[in-house]
Parts: C-alpha cells; structure tokens; sequence
C-alpha cells in the first residue's frame, strides 16, 4: 500500500510540474464560441468574423488597428465623383491568394474577385447567390442591395461602384467584414467539383493567416501566409482554442494554456489585474445592450406598457451587480464613444409608481405574464444575461408582471429571434464601422424590421424618414441633429430599454506585444508577437 | 452451453431492433416539423415542402417511414447532422475514441484501486479500515460527479495550478489523429511532451469519471470477498496451513472476482452517464458532449443516431459480459 | 453475547414489522441516515418559517457575501450571498422543496407505474411477460441520464419535464422486480388458498401478493429516490431541468459555476445540499435492506 502510495505520489509529481511550452510563435487563443461559417458574407456574428474576416482575408479599405480611421486596403486609392454617385478604386498588385492543401492559386487578386464578391450578395441570378442558404443578412441590413445600382470592372485593377443615392457611411461599410474579398479563382474550381459550399468551409483568402484546420466546439488552426503583401507575420501558427466557458477561458490564460483570451468575466476582472503576468487592456466599448419588446406580440403593440416597462428597470442595480460598476447607463441607442452621441434630454428614470400608473392606464392594472429571453452566452455589450433577466424579473415583479426567462443555444436563439417568436429580449449590438448609422438602420429601420434584425419588428415612418435622411446628408452638424431627432422619437415609443455600454477588456499574458484592443469589439492577430517564451 | 451462448446472442436482435423503435417513435415525439427544421434559415415554398416531404418519405405511412429507417440503419447510414452536414456515423467515429480513452483509463484506475480497496475491507472486517473503506466507497457512489469535477477543479487547478481544467491537449501541439487515442497519437508522432500533456489532461476527467464505477467495485469486491471467505474449501485450505497470503490472494479471490469482473463490464451504462456530466465540465471532445450539444442545438439526426449507437454499444458490451460470465463461471460452464 | 440473548429472546414476542424496526434500529448510521433525512424534510416544509430571507429576494449592496465565519460576512446571511445578492441560505432551504419533493413525487409515480406494470407481467406471463420485459431492457439499455435528456429534449425544458423524464427513466427497476417478486409469491401457497376462494387479477394482487413483496419495493424507493434526486440535479446543471431563477440545487450550482473562484461557497453549499441528501437516503437503503432481509449479513 506504501508503495503504491508513494508511485502515485511520484507520478503526480512528475504530471504536475509546468510543462515546458514548446514552438515559440504559436499563438493560442481562447475564443468564445464556434463560428456558423467561415464566409463573413453569412454570417452577423462576431464570432464568425473573428475567425474569419479578421484573420483570413482583407477588404477594400480596412481600419487601422486600434481605431475607427480608415486606411486603405485591397485598395490603393479611390476617387469620389461630384454627386457623390460613383466610388472608382485602384486596386492592389501582386496580392496572392493563400495557397493550402486544398487549393492552389493561379493567378493574384484583381477586380475579378472584388466582382464576384460583392456580386454573390447583391445578384440573385448569380449562381453564388443561393449557396449555403442564400441569406446575406449584413448586406441587406446594412441596405447594400438597395443602395448600390451597379459595380463595373474597368480592368483588372480599377473597379467603380455606382450608388442610387449619396450614402455618407459607404466608405466605413466597404471597410466592414461583410465586405471581406474572396477568390473568384478558388470559387469557380469549387462549383466545376459540384462542391461549391465548401468555399465557406475552407476558406481561401488573402489574408495575414491562411486557414488549415477546423473541428467544431474544440479549435481552428491558422498558420502565417508566407505570401501576405503586408510582410509575413512574425507568428508561425495561430490557434483558436474554443472555450465557451469564461471561467475555464480564465483558468486556461492563467496556465498559459492560451496567450490571449476572449470576453473575461467583469467578476474575474479585479484578480486579473492582480496578476503579475496578465494584462488586462480596457477601452469604453462601442455597445450598447439592450432589452426588445416585440411589437407585434400584445401587449408591447402598446406604446404606454413599452414606457411602464422603461420605468420600471433599475438599471443602476444592472450596472453594478451585472457589469460590476463598470461601464455606463444607456440613455441612447449609441454609445458615447461615436461622435454623433450627446447626453439625451429625455430619460427614463427608475420609478416603479409611474409604471404602474401606466401599466393601469393602458388596461394592465393586474399585470400579465411575459417571456424575456436571455442569451446562453456571453457577449461584449452583456457578461451575464441570463443573470440580467433574473433582476429584470425581480423589477417586473414589484409592478405585478411575471416574466419567465426563457433561453436557446446561441444560434437558434438569433434565427428563432429574427423570425419574430419571441415576446421580448435580451441583446445588444457592437458598432463596426463607428458611423452611428451602423446602430440606426441595422437595429431600427423598416428594412431591418423585414430581415428581422430589427428585433422589435418596430417600424416608424417619421423615425425610418430621419435616419435615411442623415444617412444621405453629408454635413457632420446636420447629421447630428437629424439623430437626436430620431433619438426622441425612440425615447417616446420605447420599442427599447435601453440597458447599458460596457466597458471593453482585453486581458492576455505579458508575453504577447502588438495586440491592439479593436474598438469594434474584434480582435486581430495580425502584427502581434510573442517574447520570452522561448524554452 | 454453445445453446446458451446462442440464445444470448440472439436476444442482441431484438434488443437492437427495440432501441432503433423506441429512439425513432421518440424523436417523432419531438416538436417541429422536421423539413422546416432542415431546411434552415429561411423555410421552403409550399411546393418544395410537398417535394422534400415525398423525398424524405413524410409521405408515407408511419411504419413504413420506419421500415425505410431501419433498412437505412442497417446499412450504415444514421442520417446526417443537420448543423455540420456530416454524417452522423462519421462525427461519432471520430469523437468515440476520446470517449473510449477517457473511459479505459477511469476503469482501469477504478479497478486498481477498488479491488484491494475491497479485499482489504473483507479480510478486515469490522475494522475501522473496513468502516473507512465502506463509507468512503459509500460517499463516491452518493456523489453529484457534476459537482465532484467543480471541486477537484477548484483544488487542482485554481488554487493549486497544477492540472490543467479543460481540453485533451495544450493546442500548440498539432498531433495527427491516427488512432484517436490521444496517448497513442502523441507516441507515434514521437512527441514525448506531447504524450506527457495528455497525460497531464486525462487526470482529472479519469478521476470524476471513475467515482462511481470505484466506489460500486468496491463494495462488490468486499461483498463477493466476505462471501468466499465462507466457503467451506477457504477453510480447508486454512487447516492445511496455508499462508494468509495465499489463501486469500490464490483460492478467495480467484472466485470472488467472477461476479466483480461481470460488474465491471456492466459499468458501460454508468461510464455513458457519466461521460457526459464529465466531458461537458472539463471540455472534453468525446460523444458524451457531442450528443449534449446535439440536444442544445435541437440537432435531431445526432441525437437520434447517437442514442441508438450509445445503447447498441451498451448492449452489445453487457451481452459480452454475460458470455464472458457463463465461460468463466464454473458452476454455469458445467451446464 | 448479551445482545444476541435479547435478541432472540424478543424475536418470540415481536411482529414481524416490529422486528423489522428492531433491526433497523440497532443499525446506528442508518438511524442517523433517517434523522437527517426527516430534518430535511422538516426544513423543506417549514422552510417559509426558518428561512430568513425570500429565496428570490435580491439584495444588491450586498453581493457575494461569503458564510459564517468570515471578516467579510454580513450580518443576517449565515451561509453568504450570491452574484444578485440572494440568500444563500435561504435558496438552499426552498432548494430543498424542489429536490425532496419532486424525489418523492417522482418515486411514487415510478413505483405506482411500475409496480402495476410488473404485476401485469408476472402474472399474465406468455407474450405479455415478453413484450414488457424486452421494452424494460431496452429502456435500460439507454444511459439513464441520457434517456431523460432526450426525454427532456422532446418535452422541453422545465422542472415538471424533468421530473417526469427521470420518473420514465427509473420505472423499469420497479417493473422487472416486481415481476420478478410475483413470479416467485405465486406458486405459495397463501397465494393459491387465495385463488382456490376465486381471487384473481387485481384483487388477488393488492390484498394479497403485495403485502408480501413490499420488503423490497421499499428498499428499491429509498434507492431510486436518491437517483432520482441526483438525476434531478444533474439536469438542472446541464439547464435542462428548473430554469433560472428556482433554487433547484443543480440548477444553483449551474449558474454558480463561473463564480467557482470568486465565491466558491455558491459552489460547494448547493452541492454539499444534494450529496447529503443522496448519502443519507442510500444509507438508509442499505439500512433497511439489511433490516429487511433475513439473509443479507454484512
């Protein structure tokens, strides 16, 4: 028995010493969740653009790291006509494609390939378009098919776009993972096999990283395009390790499991930051959370129930037992961190009274029982929303409402949403362009109402007049007051409780340098290196 | 005996033939209409709906829906995931090993360590190192393993730092899948640290997963061990003077371990049920996960195949237990 | 050796159910094992009375207070706060209703079903017999936890829908010994006495056979009420069972799993809660077991 204690003691020994991390440039990330494709074209989620888009291929134009400024891309320069009606850009050269085990360039990027991807989503008779399910749900959100009349090659490196209408934020959008470019190339060989939803599958882009493996809910491996024409990364490999549960995300950084790690938990924040070896970066998020009432389930077809709801959520007591004191209330459908944002006059303040004032007055006196449907996971602008529904529901229930909380697997949970089934919900939005535009029409518009991104199924005229107004306006000032406009007419019929911005964390081991924390709520390996990890 | 052998075998067919009925009946049960539900995002036009209804037989009587399933199954195909697309027999193909790895090594430390644990007890009866051993063995197989995992996890590896809390392997390695078994895997590609790291990640999970089959050995072994020890031929071989040691060791528990083995065999089920609450806590990528998340992910296909693989493999292992009962057991082998 | 005397000596004058009592009580960890389990169930039925906050009560200034004894520890939360700042005590007293309750519910609707279904079988025998106990193999063929997942899957998720999965995956035991209990009762003669006098069916079933198999249909409830306890939670962990915010003992230590290191009381109080519970009603299994049947020695 000694004995056998004392091996099972040496082998415990042995198994628990740290072990020595072997290749230096391989760069593991603990990322939140699976991606539903590899084409951002597909896909809303930004989880799908960070592990795609953002590491595999390029835009247009693209941001620069770290801000909201936009800097050339696929594009070298570009020209905007006097009606603001035509966008012509010149392209790069000598851009390669990845070259992998599945495919192998033949030919470098040219307008071809900027053709065939904007074409797959704005052309319904283009064979592309019915791929994997047809729906380009950013592309239309953002109402890329109504605005653009026309894209027409010139050559093989200049290509002009045509717009129905002046459209201000266009330039921001092209810089948008929506608006990543993929390979005609590698397009038309998959259709010639019959195979062609491999194309979001096994992407091939012209990207920093080039895609090599991928198993569901366990990792995606990336390895450094030797050919990337902004220079080879300093990383030879890159892995996404996935790890939905933030407490195991936490637990794999501190043993340098993983190098870098996706959305912390605001409660681990604090030890974080009294780790020696993390380093927790912080940035005011461009979000906003919010709760949707469905308005085309009684009663949130009420205007007064929707105002009796605004008034009675404590969001303070949101903000510090959800978001730990972190992070700012809402008061408007953007965050202060867009330029257009100004401290609102009109605000909802925690008064459970008046809400039952208003809840009698609309015909609710004794209350009704509602779903409130809370995400399962963990997004930028919401740590916990199963969590925020539980104080949302202790809220209802001093003003007589019960509300049961109700959840899906996250992408049941959106599809189930967009076709309209819940009665109210939990979500939330990152901005990707820094255009407040880019909350305004994919949230609120009638065109986001059609396409269901527009959760609350709320379409006002007066309100959808305004924001296409200051969509096409191109004076900052005007622009600006057109917003507020709109903002008090959303404050008025309440299809939101407006929750809160949160603060954006970063955290990851000292070792890694270059990383810089994207204000768009993504994360971009490219430039990023690792010291001191050699054995 | 070949005769028993045989009926034995035959009662496989019904058994499977069962399990296809009841998971095929169940998920029917199951709300939604399962074409709406695969054709995805944006449903279908009616006249698709009538076509994909006749294409995947809808149509048809529900007997005969099953007839067409049965003769599907029996040819090897369980359908294919609705959310990746692959067939359902290759993700199981390519997860059980995980699975079986985890489960082969939580046995073998049980089995390790329950059977002394058990002789140990027996032998001394009514001792406190009997007490002990029965009411530890008595606290594991009372344990919410679910729980059992958060606190080896709390210990180990957040305060300690020791273990690592999730995943089969540190992702820097790449090691090919050619067995499936992460040891094996990380010996052929020669990777010694590699092989140490999975090592290092089976720990824990083998730990939780090998509570209860311990603690139920165990208390089999002490049982089955008190039993024999009656038996008149331990006395005998007692008053012929043969050492402890050998009485014990050589004549008791030679015989005491029939019935233990066959209990080991039947840990199959419990090692299922537990392969899920373990691989869901520490990530592990085996079928107990998958089949979870299929559930989450209202993946009916998955779930549906899973099951009838997952209950096929528990009755195809609980009837090579009892074969393996009726050949080791003297008393039936004479029959 | 005093002890055996009286033993036998009582054993002439006792009734067998007193006999039955007798044994059980010599049995000093079963005893206990009983004790705490009618403590809890006391807890859980007066638990309005003892508890001293409301379990859904949120008390946000006082978030993540931990237990007793602890220089961070507020005054009137003996076992802590959660992440809404809930009583932890509280929760896990109303807790215990929904774990002890549901156990016993699930018991006897498994035990009802199965013991008619078992009778049905071991009397009819032929293909009856037959058809059921196949039916019971392959029930039992699927992981138990697995069959009420997919059972849960198919019904949704929800307490009710839990407890009703775990009570279809716990009724073949009841069945398979019931039939297998009647088998042997009817070939006695008390059996036959009854039938000569032209009982038959259920009326010879219930005055008569069942009386005599009770022995171990209780042991098998003690049994498959901590099953059914630790199958309970296990669901609400997985969030197939109760739903946020019901202090289900699984379904708090799901929804405290991320909080394991910054408050890891939430953590170990709720599953504490269920392993004392699923000990002492296992101990008590085997207690009565012992207590019950004559030829069990150990």
């Amino acid at each position: 028995m000694l004995k056998a204690y004392s091996v099972a003691a040496i082998l415990l020994f042995f198994l628990s010493g740290n072990l020595q991390l072997a290749a230096a440039s391989t760069l593991v990330y603990c990322s939140e969740g699976s991606p539903e494709t590899f084409n951002p074209q597909l896909s809303t989620s930004g989880t799908t653009f960070d592990a795609s888009s953002r590491q595999l291929y390029n835009r247009l134009l693209e941001f620069k790291p770290g801000t909201t400024e936009i800097v050339p891309g696929l594009a070298l320069s570009w020209e905007i006509s006097a009606n603001g009606l035509e966008y012509t850009f010149q392209l790069r050269q000598k851009v390669r494609f990845h070259s992998t085990e599945y495919f192998t360039p033949g030919r470098n990027f040219n307008a071809d390939d900027v053709l065939y991807s904007f074409n797959r989503q704005r052309n319904t008779a283009d064979p592309w378009y019915k791929v994997s399910g047809g729906v380009y749900k950013y592309f239309n959100d953002m109402e890329f098919n109504s605005l653009i009349r026309d894209v027409i090659k010139l050559d093989d490196y200049r290509i002009k776009f045509v717009l129905n209408k002046p459209d201000s934020p266009f330039l921001s959008n092209l810089a948008m993972d929506f608006a990543s470019i993929l390979s005609k190339e590698y397009a038309d060989s998959l259709m010639q096999k019959g195979a062609p939803e491999k194309l979001d599958i096994r992407p091939i882009g012209t990207g920093p990283f080039m895609f090599i493996k991928y198993e569901k809910d366990a990792f995606i491996r990336y390895q450094a395009h030797p050919g990337y024409w902004r220079g080879r990364e300093a990383l030879d490999k890159l892995v996404f390790a996935i790890t939905v549960d933030p407490s195991v995300r936490y637990a794999r950084l501190r043993t340098g499991e993983c190098q870098v790690m996706a959305y912390p938990l605001p409660t681990d924040i604090k030890s974080m930051k009294k780790n020696p070896a993390i380093k927790v970066a912080e940035q005011p998020g461009l979000n906003t959370a919010y709760w949707s009432f469905n308005l085309r389930k009684p009663p949130f077809d009420q205007v007064r129930v929707r105002q009796a709801l605004n008034y009675a959520i404590n969001r303070q007591a949101i903000l510090d037992v959800i978001y730990q004191g972190t992070g700012k209330i809402a008061d408007s459908v953007i965050p202060p961190s867009i330029w257009s944002w100004k401290a609102p006059d009109n605000v909802y303040v925690y008064n459970p009274d008046r809400a039952k004032k208003l809840l009698a007055d609309a015909g609710y006196a004794e209350g009704f029982e509602i779903d409130i449907w809370a995400m399962p996971v963990q997004r930028p602008y919401n740590p916990n929303a199963r969590k925020m529904a539980e104080l949302i529901q202790q809220d209802l229930s001093k003003i007589g409402i019960r509300a049961n909380i109700v959840t899906y697997e996250w992408g049941t949970y959106l599809k189930k949403s967009r076709d309209g089934e819940h009665q109210s919900i939990l979500l939330g939005w990152t901005g990707d362009n820094g255009d407040p535009d880019n909350f305004f029409t994919p949230l609120l518009s009638c065109a986001a109402a059609e396409t269901g991104n527009n959760r609350s199924f709320w379409c006002n005229k007066q309100f959808d007049d305004l924001i296409s107004l200051a969509r096409i306006e191109q004076d900052p000032v005007k622009r600006k007051k057109l917003y507020r406009r709109a903002e008090v007419i959303f404050k008025q019929q309440a299809p939101w409780v407006t929750i809160a911005h949160a603060v954006r964390y970063q955290p990851y081991l000292k070792s890694v340098q270059g990383l810089e924390i994207d204000p768009f709520g993504g994360i971009y390996f490219s430039g990023v290196n690792l010291k001191g990890a050699v054995e | 005996m070949p005769q028993l052998l045989l009926r034995r075998l035959l009662l496989i067919i019904p058994g499977f033939l069962g399990i296809t009925a009841l998971t095929f009946f169940l998920i029917r049960l199951a709300p939604g209409d399962p074409i709406l539900l695969l054709a995805g995002e944006h449903g279908v036009t009616a006249e698709r709906y009538a076509e994909l209804q006749h294409q995947f037989g809808f149509d048809k009587p529900l007997l005969i829906q099953f007839a067409d399933y049965l003769w599907q199954v029996l040819n090897g195909n369980l359908g294919t995931s609705v959310v990746t697309q692959t067939p359902v027999l290759e993700e199981f193909g390519k997860l059980f090993p995980a699975t079986l790895e985890l489960a082969v090594i939580a046995i073998i430390f049980a089995t390790i360590i329950a059977i002394p644990a058990g002789v140990l007890a027996a032998v001394k009866r009514n001792s406190f190192i009997d007490h002990s051993i029965t009411v530890v063995s008595l606290v594991g197989y009372s344990m919410p393993i679910f729980w059992w995992a958060l606190l080896l996890i709390l210990l180990f590896s957040v305060n300690l730092g020791w273990m690592p809390v999730a995943g089969r392997l540190n992702f820097i390695y790449d090691i090919d899948p050619v067995t499936g078994f992460m040891l094996i895997d990380t010996l052929i590609a020669g990777d010694q640290d590699a092989f140490l790291d999975a090592l290092h990640h089976l720990v824990l999970p083998a730990i939780v997963l090998a509570t209860i089959p311990l603690a139920v050995i165990t208390r089999m072994t002490r049982s089955s061990m008190l039993e024999v020890l009656k038996q008149d031929y331990i006395r005998t071989a007692r008053a012929k003077g043969i050492s402890e040691f050998s009485v014990i060791f050589k004549h008791a528990l030679r015989n005491a371990l029939i019935p233990v083995i066959t209990v080991i065999g039947l840990q199959t089920s419990i090692l299922m049920t537990g392969a899920i609450l373990t691989e869901t806590i520490f990530s592990w990528p085996g079928i107990g996960k998958w089949i979870l998340e299929a559930v989450y992910r209202r993946d009916y296909p998955v779930v549906q195949g899973g099951v009838l693989l997952i209950a096929g493999l528990v009755i195809l292992v609980n009837t090579v237990v009892d074969l393996l009962y009726v050949v080791i057991n003297p008393v039936l082998r004479q029959q | 050796m005093m002890k055996e005397i009286r033993l036998s000596e009582s054993l002439v004058t006792l009734t067998p159910r007193q006999e039955v009592w007798y044994k059980f009580r010599t049995n000093r960890s079963a005893m206990l094992a009983l004790i705490v389990l009618l403590l809890l169930i006391a807890a859980a039925i007066f638990a309005p009375l003892i508890a001293t906050h409301g379990p859904y009560e949120q008390f946000t200034d006082t978030l993540l207070a931990p237990p007793y004894p602890s220089a961070e520890s507020k005054a009137g939360f003996l076992l802590g706060t959660d992440d809404l700042g809930r009583d932890m005590f509280s929760r896990l007293l109303y807790g215990a209703r929904y774990s002890l309750f549901l156990g016993l519910a699930i018991v006897a609707f498994s035990l009802i079903g199965g013991v008619m279904t078992g009778a049905i079988a071991g009397m009819k025998r032929g293909l009856t017999e037959t058809v059921i106990l196949r039916l019971m193999d392959i029930m039992l063929a699927i992981p138990a936890i697995l069959l009420a997942i997919v059972i849960v899957a198919i019904l949704g998720a929800s307490l009710v829908n839990a407890a009703l999965a775990v009570s279809i995956v716990l009724f073949p035991h009841f069945v398979r010994l019931t039939r297998a209990a009647v088998i042997s009762e009817m070939g006695r003669e008390y059996v036959l006495a009854s039938q000569l006098d032209g009982s038959k069916g259920w009326r010879l079933f219930f005055p008569t056979i069942l009386p005599n198999i009770s022995a171990p249909l209780i042991v098998q409830s003690t049994l498959s009420f901590s099953n059914a306890i630790l199958d309970i939670a296990a669901l609400g962990f997985l969030g197939l069972g109760a739903q946020p915010p019901v202090p289900e003992w699984g379904s708090l230590l799901s929804s405290s799993r991320e909080l394991i290191e910054v408050a890891p009381w939430t953590v170990t109080l709720p599953g504490l809660a269920i392993l004392v519970t699923v000990l002492a009603s296992n101990i008590l299994g085997d207690g009565l077991r012992d207590a019950l049947d004559p030829k069990v020695d150990a």
